[in-house]
This record gives C-alpha cells, structure tokens and sequence, in this order.
C-alpha cells in the first residue's frame, strides 16, 4: 500500500512536469510571411485614347496589404474622345508569380464575374461606358470596355466627378448580365476629372 | 452501540473492557473498520479516507459541498432537469435558467450569456478544468457535448476569486456524471429527435467495474448528432445544418490513499453558416437588411457547405486526491486540452479552393490546479490553492485573424469560512499573474510584444440562515481579466457585420466588482427566490465605431475600434413556483437588466431584454404502464430592448434599433414508461406551437433573417 501511494505520487509528479514542458506541438512563432494571402494590392485602369498615343491611368494601391488602400492622383479624361479600356488586378505580394495575376483568375471564372462600371451624376451626361468582352454564356464581362465622352456645355472648361468600379461576384445567384449579385468582390470609387 | 460525533468529529463511546470492532462511516468517505483491545479509558483518532466518487455524488444533489463559496449566486440544473432539457446545443440547454440568456448565430451556434456577459468574460469549466478554445469570438460556441454533463451548475457575478481570469460575469460548470465503484455493469442510450431542422442526435453511455467493492470503474459514452437546415415559418435558413460527434471516458481508480480520476473527451463538429450572412460590403449588408429573407431560396438539405466552421476540441483530465493527516484534503488536477478551430469562406476570392481554410486555429492548453481543503483550524474551513497555466496559439491558414500568442498564468488564493450561529461568512483573496507574447504578423503590418499583468481579487459573502426554509444572502465579489488577443491585435474587415474593426495593444485589463443582496424561501407550498445586483465594470471594453470610414478594395467601410470606459450593470431576477395541489405547479421566472455606459450616460450595447418564463406542469395518475405523467404548459415573453446606444457609424448606416417583443408558447409531455426491467424516459415537447415568427435582439442575424418556427422535440432515455 505504502508502496503503491508513493509510485502514485511520483507518477502525478513526473507526467506533470513531462507535460508541461514537453508539449510541443504547439509553436507559436513570428510570421515573416505573407503567404498566400488573397490581396489585391493593386487595381489599374488603361484608358488608351483613340487616334493618339496617349493613355491615361487610374491607380488604386494598397501597398502593405493591410486592407486599407487608396487612389494615386486624380485621372484626367479629355472631351470629345473614345478611350479604348481595361482593368487590371494584382496581388503584388504573392510569392508565387502565377498567383500575381488576379486578372487572370477573374477572367478564368468570367462566368461568375462582372464588372460595373458607374460615372457620378456630374460626370454622367458627358462620359459614357460600354463592356465590350464577354463570358462563354455571351453575357459581359468588364475586363474591356469603352469610355466615349462628349463636350461639356459651353463656358465649362473642366468638370469634376467619380468612376465606381464593382466586382460582382456571383455565387448563390445566377449572373444574368444586367444586375450586381449580392457579394462585391471590389468596390471603389476613383476620383476623375473630364476637361477640354 | 453506536454515536454521531459533533460537528468537529468528536466522539465518545462508554461500554466495557474487551475486544471491540469499530466501525466508521461518514458520507462521503469510505467506511472502516478497527478492531481493538480495550483495558481503559483509549483515545482513538480516526481519519477516514475521502471517497472521491461518494464525494461527487454528494455534490450532485446539494451544492453546500466544496467548489463554490456557499455565499455565491449558483443555479444547478441537475440530472433529472438535464435529461429533460437537454437541447440540440449546450447553449440551449442552459436557456433555462433565470439571467442566462443565448448569444444566437443561427440555429446552429448558442453561446451562453450570464446577466448579460459571454465570451471571454464568462468562464467555462468541463470536468473540473477551464474550457480553453476561442472562445473570444461572440460566435463560437462552447466544445461540449450537451449529452455528457450529469449536472451544470451556474454561478453568476464576478468569481475571480475561485475561477481566476476571465470570470467576470460568472462561471459555467459542467460536471460529468458521477461515476461508482458499486455497480459491475449498465448502460443508458439516450435518443432525441427535433423536427424543425430533421435533427437526430443519439448517445449511448456505458459503465462499470470489475467487481462491487473493487477499486476501479470506468465509463464510456459516444454521442453523435446530424441536423439539417433549421426553418423560420416562412423559409429554409440556407446551410444552418451541423453535425457533432464525441466520445469521452472516465476511469477512476483507488491506489492506497490516494483516488484518481482521468477523464479524456474528444469532440468534433461541422456547423453550417447561413450563407447570407456572409457580407462582403457595407452595399452587401445593406441589401441584406432591406431584403430581410434569404436571397434565394433554398430547399431542405442536410449538406453542410461554406460558410462553415469545422472545430476538434480534445481534453485530458487527471486528477488525484489524497487525504494528508491533520492537513486536509489535497487535490492535484492537470489538464490538456487541444482545440483545432477552421473556418471556411463562401468561397476563395476567385478561384481558390474552397477546400483551404480561410482561418485555422491551433490552441494547447494545460493547466495545473493544486488545492488543499484544510482540516477545521480555530473554526475556520476551507481551501487555498495554485493554479498555473500555459497557453500556445498557432495559426495555419491564409487569413489573419489573430497573431499567434504563447501566454503562462499563475493565480494563489485562499478562501476561508467561519459559522457565528446562524451567519456563515466567507473571505476570499487571490493574486494571478499573467505574461503574454504575441508574435509579429508581416500583413497586416503587427510587432511582436511581450506584456505582463498582475493583479488582486477578492470576495466576501454572509448567508444568514435565518430559518430552515428561509435564508438571505449578501455577496461582494470581484474578478478580472486582460484584453484578449482579438481586442488587442485585430486588424481587417469583420464578415458578416461589414466592420474594419482595429485593436489596441495597449487596452488595459478590465474589472468587475459584483455586489449582490438575496433571499430563498422554500416551503411545501413553494418557494420565492430573488437576488438584485449590482456589477461595476472599470476598463470594460467594448467595439465602437470611431466615426472613421476605411477605404478598402471592397468599398467604405466604418471602422470600429475596441475601447474602454467605465459601465455599470444592474438587475433583478425572481423565481417563483407554487404547489397548491399535488397534481398542479406553476412557476414564473423572470429578469431584468440596465447596462450603462458611464462615460457618455447611454445604455450599453447588445444587452439582453428584459424576459419572463412561465411553466405549468398538471401531473396524472400513474397506470399500469407509466408513472409520473406531466403535462407542461409554457411561454416565455421577451420585450423589445429599449436602452440600446445610437451606434452612428457613419451618416449612411447606423445600427437598425432592435426588433419587437415576442411571446412563446411550449406544449409539453414527459412520462416515464415502466418496462420489465428498467424503467425507460420519454418526453414530447413542441415548442413555438403558435410557429411564431420572431427575431431576437442577442441574434446575431437578426437583421438579416427570422429565428426558427414550430419545433416537435422527442427526448427518450433507456437504460440497460
């Protein structure tokens, strides 16, 4: 009995201390890597202008990935013109370079995607936005579009406004081409201006 | 011959000289037999063995045994209530008990809510250690198979005294069932069906020992549950199905004077998330408020897609208890607990594999308890004790929630007791320590820091036995608890509430100071029981929105920032039950509580509204085959919550006020079934008969979708 009582004791002793030092599946640690992430860090407009060489361009960034971002700069279109447009998403703190190209993947699921494109009121009666690409269920897709703007009423030489860009994402509802879905993937508005 | 000693284990035997055989018997503790030779006046001292699972078993049916200070507000939902509650979650099952209120999130994740405080201000204890998962987050529920408790006990208000960090609104004990060395072989199955979401959930519990006086015994018990989508009256909540499994053991065993008791569970569970309350967007959010259904609507299924969390939970329980001449009872309990937490987006960003956690959680947990209840010393009784704990948290997934965490608490504290006649009063003091080094995270961009904290609590508590069916009480009680890891280090876009929410490393650690006046009456009649109280909480921390609008790929969104301010809690509760007739009981339970911001006088954020409960139960004669027919007839009210704050976050959105009041009503039927050999439970409850439809202020989809409608609850219990 006695026996048995101290082999008891020593045993508690001994597997507590064993535990409590020995675990080590857990292994927390500093995490130097931003893996694989699924940031967009970066969001670019072309507009090329049509019969020039002049392209403009609309840049959203968020550098360090930590969800907060913003425009660079204000884009400035010009009246009277067609622009020949497309976007462009990028992941630029992915490690693996194929994973870069978020443009790539939206375009690989084309049919579950779509871009709206949306002028402020102030900009609406001079500037206008057509999609021209499409999925394979011949529905739009936003990756290429036309901007067409128009001459703003005279005795005005410049005007001010915002483009907002919405990804719709469509996984619970059918995407029928004409409607946001319930899930925005991105939505920003960037800053504009249309002058002579 | 025989003698009852006193109250402080005195005794005297007068008879004459010879061979005597002594036997000794306390509850409790194991009987012994001496056998001496007796020529004069002999003193004898005998110290009897602590019987652990005797002991348990007097713990189940009277609370006045160890654990709690007497003083302390404790409920105690015990075997029989359990069999007849148990609901689909843990959370449900305690739904019951006055001032307990459910954090819903969907049908399928119910946090408990004590006097208005859950999460990381509640403390959880299964098989006498702390539940340690994530329990940070408002919409992660308790690991804990509702089947395997043999008894709960609740105790509201600040208890750091006894429970340490974290028990700042209470503590939540789930107790298994005690288990004998007297009984060589039995077995219950317990089966409960509900049919709102086409729930089936089973356990089936094994026990025994290999003889009737042998010196070990062990349980087994596997319980395994699978429910479909829950439905409102009007539709199906899309992917509010989960699945559970468990399975636990006991072995309790004697070796010399020492009882030993390993009790190791493991549970696993998948639980479906309503898709429509993954909000990408404050225009998502928006839409789903002005929508207020399900986008589209869905049929019946019992597939479980993401949205989803998927969790393991698995503990290790040993505890040895040994009787130390003229010291007391010593306790020394080690835990391991391993919680695996993942949960899973609607869907990758494009093309990712939904397969891939988006959030994976790794939490270890052990911890010592090392407690001594002392033998009486110049009449006072009671127990000091060491608790340490180490903590690792790893993450392994994608997404950024929290930054991992290594975190060592230690906590050594005293409570003690002494009777002046009818008074009986309690002290407690207690010193916890606490170091945390949160690791560095690249993106978002966090600094790893190492922070430490110590800090004192106390409790002082009277019970005035004023007679034997009358006793009132007065309880002070303090606790505290650092920030947590979320209210530290978040940092991102919150899913489902369209907030960019930002933690602050250096938020203090908050505490609360709980006073408490009560009264019990109980008489053949029946019995009043109220407590009011009233719990000042310095440095409470809570999400507000700082009136910033966060630029983000996905739109504007208000950033909430976790801040701190002084609140004040106030409240009443009352039970009332009478029998006027032996066929016929009625009861009525209800609470009420003011939660107030001090800083900016308004009302404090997400408190429950004040409720009521009322429970007729007509029992019938019993016949040939059944006994103790019941028919239960019950409603619960909750009115609308009318002290909320005005959270403005921005000019656009601010918080909808919360919905209406709603009245419930329950249909109830419990007998027991006599069979040839054992005797078998069976209970009918239909609750909602009216299939009412409602949301509730504590949902967190009440904006967004109703709670469920009509639900026909069958609960059997068959012993073997």
């Amino acid at each position: 009995m006695k026996m048995y009582s101290h082999i008891s004791l020593k045993m508690v002793a001994f597997a507590c201390i064993v535990a409590f030092t020995s675990i080590s599946c857990d292994n927390p640690a500093d995490d130097d890597d931003a893996g694989e992430q699924e940031f967009i860090t970066k969001v670019t407009i072309r507009l090329e202008e049509q019969g020039s060489t002049n392209v403009v361009s609309i840049i959203w960034s968020d550098p360090d990935g930590d969800g907060k971002g913003d425009f660079v700069g204000t884009a400035a279109l010009k009246t009277n013109k067609t622009y020949k447009g497309s976007i462009e998403l990028l992941n630029e703190l992915a490690d693996k370079p194929e994973e870069r190209d978020i443009t790539k993947e939206i375009l690989e699921e084309a049919d579950e995607h779509q871009f709206f494109y949306t002028f402020s009121s102030t900009l609406r009666p001079y500037a206008a936005i057509t999609i021209t690409d499409k999925d394979k269920n011949n529905l739009p897709v936003g990756l290429k579009f036309d901007v067409v703007t128009s001459a703003l009423p005279s005795g005005t030489a410049s005007q001010s406004g915002t483009l907002n860009i919405v990804l719709s994402h469509y996984s619970t509802i059918k995407k029928a081409g004409t409607n946001p879905g319930n899930e925005e993937d991105v939505n920003i508005t960037a800053p504009l201006s249309l002058s002579n | 011959m025989g003698v009852i000693t006193d109250s402080l284990g005195r005794y005297e035997l007068r008879g004459t000289a010879g061979t005597w055989e002594l036997e000794v018997r306390y509850l409790g503790y194991r009987s012994q037999k001496l056998v001496f030779d007796v020529k004069k006046d002999t003193i004898v001292h005998i110290l009897l063995k602590r019987d652990i699972e005797a002991f348990d078993e007097v713990e189940v049916r009277g609370s006045r045994v160890t654990r709690t200070m007497e003083s302390t507000h404790a409920e105690t939902i015990d075997q029989d209530q359990l069999d007849r509650l148990r609901g689909q979650t843990l959370g449900e099952t305690l739904s019951g008990v006055v001032g307990v209120d459910i954090l819903q999130t969907g049908a399928s994740i119910a946090k408990p809510v004590i006097r208005g405080l859950h999460s990381d201000r509640v403390i959880m204890m299964q098989a006498g250690i702390t539940q340690e998962g994530q329990q940070w987050g408002g919409e992660h529920a308790p690991e804990i198979d509702p089947f395997s408790p043999g008894q709960i006990q609740i105790i509201k208000g600040a208890s750091g005294v006894e429970f340490g960090i974290g028990a700042i609104g209470g503590v939540i004990q789930v107790i298994p069932r005690p288990i004998t060395m007297d009984r060589t072989f039995s077995g219950t199955a317990y089966l409960n069906s509900y049919t709102n979401n086409g729930q089936l959930a089973g356990s089936v519990q094994l026990e025994g020992s290999p003889s009737r006086d042998s010196n070990f015994a062990w349980r087994l018990q596997g319980s395994m549950r699978r429910a479909g989508d829950s439905r409102t009256p009007e539709y199906v909540i899309d992917n509010s199905g989960f699945s559970e499994q468990s399975l636990n053991s006991t072995m309790a065993f004697r070796t010399g004077k020492f009882n030993h008791r390993v009790y190791a569970s493991t549970y696993a569970t998948k639980i479906g998330i309503y898709t429509g309350a993954h909000i990408g967007s404050p225009n998502d959010l928006q839409r789903a408020i002005d929508r207020g259904r399900p986008a589209v609507e869905q049929d019946f299924t019992y597939k479980i897609k993401a949205p989803r969390q998927e969790i393991q939970h698995h503990l290790l329980s040993a505890e040895t208890t040994v009787l130390v001449n003229k010291l007391g009872v010593f306790d020394i309990h080690y835990g391991l607990q391993l919680n695996n937490r993942k949960e899973y987006d609607i869907h990758g960003r494009f093309n990712r594999d939904v397969d891939e956690a988006a959030f994976a959680l790794t939490l270890t947990t052990q911890s010592l308890d090392v407690r001594l209840q002392h033998l009486p010393v110049y009449g006072l009784d009671g127990k000091i004790g060491l608790q340490l704990k180490r903590q690792g948290n790893v993450r392994s997934s994608v997404g950024f929630l929290i930054p991992d965490f290594r975190s060592y608490s230690s906590g050594l504290y005293a409570i003690e007791k002494k009777e002046f006649g009818s008074i009986s009063a309690e002290a407690g003091i207690r010193l916890d320590y606490h170091w945390i080094r949160s690791y560095s995270v690249r993106s978002p961009r966090i600094e790893g820091r190492t922070d430490d904290f110590i800090q004192p609590s106390g409790a002082i508590g009277l019970v005035w036995n004023i007679d034997p069916s009358f006793k009132a009480n007065l309880t002070l009680g303090t606790a505290w608890r650092p920030a947590g890891i979320n209210e530290r280090f978040s940092y991102g876009v919150h899913h489902g509430t369209a907030q960019f929410e930002i933690g602050d490393p250096d938020l203090k650690s908050e505490q609360s100071i709980n006073a408490e006046i009560g009264f019990e009456w109980e008489s053949d009649l029946g019995g009043i029981r109220f407590s009011a109280y009233n719990s000042w909480i310095k440095d409470f921390i809570q999400l507000r929105p700082d009136g910033t609008i966060v630029s983000t790929i996905r739109g504007a969104f208000p950033q909430y920032g976790y801040q701190q301010y002084n609140a004040l809690m106030r409240g009443l509760e009352l039970s009332l039950h009478y029998h006027p007739v032996e066929w016929y009981e009625t009861g009525v339970k209800g609470s009420i509580l003011f939660g107030e911001h001090r800083e900016l006088d308004e009302a404090l954020y997400m408190m429950p509204a004040p409720s009521a409960t009322w429970i007729n139960n007509i029992a019938f004669a019993d016949n040939a085959w059944t006994k103790q027919n019941t028919l239960q007839l019950g409603g619960k009210i909750v009115s609308r919550q009318t002290r909320y704050p005005a959270l403005v976050a921005t000019e656009a959105y601010r918080e909808p006020a919360p919905p209406p009041g709603y009245v419930l009503l329950d249909l109830g039927f419990s007998t027991i079934i006599k069979g040839p050999k054992q005797e078998w439970n069976l209970s009918m409850d239909l609750k909602n008969v009216l299939n009412t439809k409602y949301r509730d202020y504590l949902s967190r989809f009440r904006y967004l979708i109703d709670e469920p409608g009509r639900n026909l609850v069958i609960r059997m219990t068959i012993p073997f």
